[in-house]
């Protein structure tokens, strides 16, 4: 794509905030989802744990888009975790 | 005992040792000796050593006194909060009156000494 | 992006801390207020300084509450009352009237709230009505002039940015242990960033904690994924599990006397070894399927959830005691809660905590002022050859002025509006906050208009004088000044506390405003408006920005 400058730094600021922001807390809400039904211990115990950790996903996720070398890479540090948890968790609902 | 009831023994001893801890190791850095004792002063590495080893001394006995005064849940809260004041007096004291840290830091730790051993036999 | 690690937290500590830093001032500055909301709206109620009569028992106050509640509001279908206790020794009751018959499903019953004498029941005479410190409780988290649902989204959404401002910004500290105790003023760009390092480091474990268990306080509207997944979507279920003392059962449309309320007291209270109740909740008042819950008053310890106990509202069974046994998960949350709530602070604590949390305005204020300094400098070709500001600087510097000297102005005003305005007029709490918010747009505004050094000194001279004339203020509208509650040591301790307060944030201001006008030689040759040289000391900044 021939772009100027200025445009291809908005567009990749633009895109890693979606990224960070967006697929972050995707990404930290199927953890809490999965987490919620996973920990053994009594539901309501497990869904507040799965609860307090997801912020620190959430943060963790942001830290990884940002600090990532390429779009690529931080893209797919969200994505790939998100589908791996997404699967387990749909894994999870077939079986029961 | 109606007057020490109100004095808060505890907190200035914690403050006392914390402050003092802060001191400690302030002078064990390069540029806060150099502060007081001019550009270019470095502190001996000796001194170094001592400096480090009665901060974190220090920083660790003010930890026991808060726990020992308020248990193992608030007790860790007020040696957050009042290392936070503790340092805050120091560092306005080093950029605005770097010369008076020796003089005040001296008394600080014996002050903190006699208030730690007042907390333990007055609260036993 | 592509740089480093550290400088790739640098940039990120940048945005995700300027984008919402105004907001975060606002909640900072209300939050910190909140410590001692109990304390604020003492003092906005002078006619409840004089000390009462003798001390009245949690039995005596419980009755008398019955009494007016079965007199005030018969219909009702919940009743509340709040025990006194150390720091509010007012008796409270309230009640929610179930909806008009004709109004939508779902709709919620309207919620009134009352002081009453201990004694006779009778509202407190001539209170003045005020939202008093509660206001700015409640504004750091639900702001105003919005639906609270939207106000939380936001502040919960400024707050996931402030996380990830502090840890990046810890991760681009290069020299943290380095500079720990480094403050160099008079040195323009170099003073802001020592400024707002040796507040954000030096206060570090308070930030992070404040932080993230004010995410948690709203944690299930954030995040209510786990409750979706793990009680497939019964969010009632689950509230039932974890707060179990919140029940409220459906009226049978059959009435019944509702059972004393004293002997449930004493068995409370002696269930809990004489720790006193601190307030009552009655479920459906004279009916069939009444239900009594009493909460204990809250113990020193860091958890924050309290046991209570639950009464079958007719013949006084013991239902369930609640909240006896935690589990982890539970507990921890209940910690946290209780970190940022601080109620179990005591008011040495309480002090510290304060002064944390002004450590935290100035963290804030300080960031947003270093990103105007430094992209200012940018400019500074630009503008020695005759060009202007870009827009969005323009936009952040009368933002700084608008939103950090003009919170000041508009907190003073609320207090200036509570010893002012009439007492008897109508709606009064809704004016006193009305004169907050005229009072910033005020600011705000003339801080579009012209947001250079002048207007900075300007709003600060303001706000110093705002403040510093509340103790004065107080003279000539009350009888509990500093004259009698300090100097005769009459009392309350409080409120001579709040006097005392005020007084020095409104010195703290004056001297930035002062420090501001003294026209230093230039460190910069521009010399041009804008800040380019520091302030004041970091003390006085933690004061200015409170």
């Amino acid at each position: 794509m021939n772009l100027n400058p200025d445009l291809r730094y908005r567009l990749a600021v633009a895109s890693r905030a979606l990224a960070a922001i967006g697929g972050g807390y995707a990404l930290s809400a199927v953890t809490a989802a999965l987490l919620a039904v996973v920990l053994p211990m009594q539901p309501a115990e497990a869904v507040i744990t799965a609860t307090l950790l997801s912020f620190i996903v959430f943060c963790c996720a942001v830290l990884w888009v940002f600090a990532a070398r390429t779009a690529w890479r931080a893209w797919g540090g969200i994505v790939a975790p998100g589908m791996l948890l997404g699967a387990g968790l749909l894994a999870l609902r077939s079986m029961s | 005992m109606d007057v020490l009831d109100m004095i808060p023994l505890p907190f200035l001893a914690t403050l006392a040792l914390t402050y003092s801890a802060w001191v400690a190791l302030s002078l064990a850095m390069d540029r806060h000796y150099a502060d007081i004792n001019g550009r270019g002063a470095e502190p001996s590495a000796i001194l170094r050593k001592r400096g480090r080893w009665l901060g974190t001394l220090a920083l660790t006995a003010a930890f026991a006194v808060c726990v020992r005064d308020s248990g193992w849940g608030i007790g860790p809260v007020a040696w957050l909060g009042t290392m936070t004041v503790a340092a805050l007096l120091l560092v306005l004291q080093l950029c605005y009156a770097p010369k008076s840290v020796p003089r005040t830091g001296k008394p600080a730790l014996w002050l903190a000494l006699l208030l730690t051993l007042l907390v333990l036999v007055l609260q036993g | 992006m592509r740089e480093g690690f550290r400088q790739s937290m640098a940039w990120l500590h940048t945005w995700s801390g300027l984008l919402v830093c105004w907001v975060l001032f606002l909640v900072f500055c209300a939050g910190t207020a909140s410590y001692f909301r109990e304390e604020i709206t003492l003092w906005m109620k002078p006619e409840l300084h004089a000390s009462h009569a003798a001390p009245i028992t949690n039995a005596q106050a419980a009755q008398t509450a019955l009494t007016a509640l079965q007199a005030k509001a018969p219909d009702a279908s919940r009743w509340f009352i709040t025990l006194p206790a150390e720091r509010s020794t007012a008796l409270r009751i309230g009640w929610i009237s179930p909806p008009p018959k004709d109004a939508p499903p779902k709709t919620r019953g309207k919620f009134t709230s009352q002081i009453i004498d201990p004694l006779t029941g009778e509202k407190m005479p001539d209170v003045r009505e005020t939202r008093g410190g509660e206001f700015l409780y409640r504004l750091h988290f639900d702001l105003h002039y919005m639906p609270a649902l939207w106000a939380r989204w936001i502040v919960g959404f400024c707050a996931m940015f402030m996380l990830v401002a502090i840890v990046s910004g810890v991760i681009t500290h290069k020299r943290i242990f380095k500079d720990f105790f480094t403050f160099r003023p008079k040195k323009g760009q170099r003073s802001w960033l020592d400024a707002h390092n040796a507040t954000a480091v030096l206060a570090l474990p308070y930030h992070l904690m404040i932080t993230y268990t004010g995410l948690v306080t709203l944690m299930f509207m954030y995040m209510p994924w786990g409750i979706q997944t793990a009680y497939k979507g019964n969010q009632e279920s689950f509230f039932a599990d974890v707060f179990p003392s919140a029940r409220n059962g459906k009226p049978a449309g059959k009435p019944m006397p509702l059972t004393p309320l004293q002997p449930l007291l004493a068995q409370a209270e002696q269930r809990w070894h004489g720790i006193p109740a601190a307030g009552i909740t009655i479920n459906h008042p004279g009916d069939a399927n009444a239900t009594i819950q009493i909460r204990r008053q809250e113990e020193k310890g860091l958890n924050y959830i309290q046991p209570s106990v639950q009464f079958n509202g007719v013949t006084g069974a013991l239902v369930s005691a609640d909240n006896e046994d935690i589990g982890g998960a539970n507990a921890t949350r209940g910690v946290l809660y209780g970190l940022h709530i601080g109620h179990f602070a005591n008011p040495l604590l309480r002090v510290l905590f304060f002064l944390c949390g002004l450590s935290g305005c100035a963290m804030v204020a300080t960031g947003a002022l270093l990103w105007a300094v430094k992209t200012r400098q940018g400019y500074a070709k630009k503008l020695a050859a005759g060009g202007r500001v870009g827009f969005g600087l323009r936009l952040v510097e009368a933002l700084n002025i608008g939103a950090i000297a003009g919170l000041p102005i508009a907190f003073a005003a609320y207090f200036w509006a509570n010893r002012l305005l009439p007492v008897a007029m109508p709606k009064r709490p809704d004016a006193e906050i009305s004169w907050l918010f005229i009072a910033w747009a005020v600011a705000a505004v003339l801080a579009q208009i012209r947001p250079d050094r002048r207007m900075w000194q300007w709003q600060l001279w303001v706000g110093a004088l705002l403040f510093m004339g509340i103790p004065i203020l107080n003279i000539f509208t009350t009888s509990s000044h500093l004259g009698v509650t300090l100097f005769m040591a009459q009392g309350p301790w409080s409120v001579a506390g709040f006097d005392l307060t005020v007084l020095a944030l409104g010195i703290g201001l004056a001297l930035a405003a002062w420090h501001l006008g003294r026209k230093k030689n230039a460190t910069k040759k521009t010399g041009k408006q804008g800040l380019q040289e520091p302030r004041e000391t970091s003390e006085a900044k933690l004061q200015e920005a409170a």
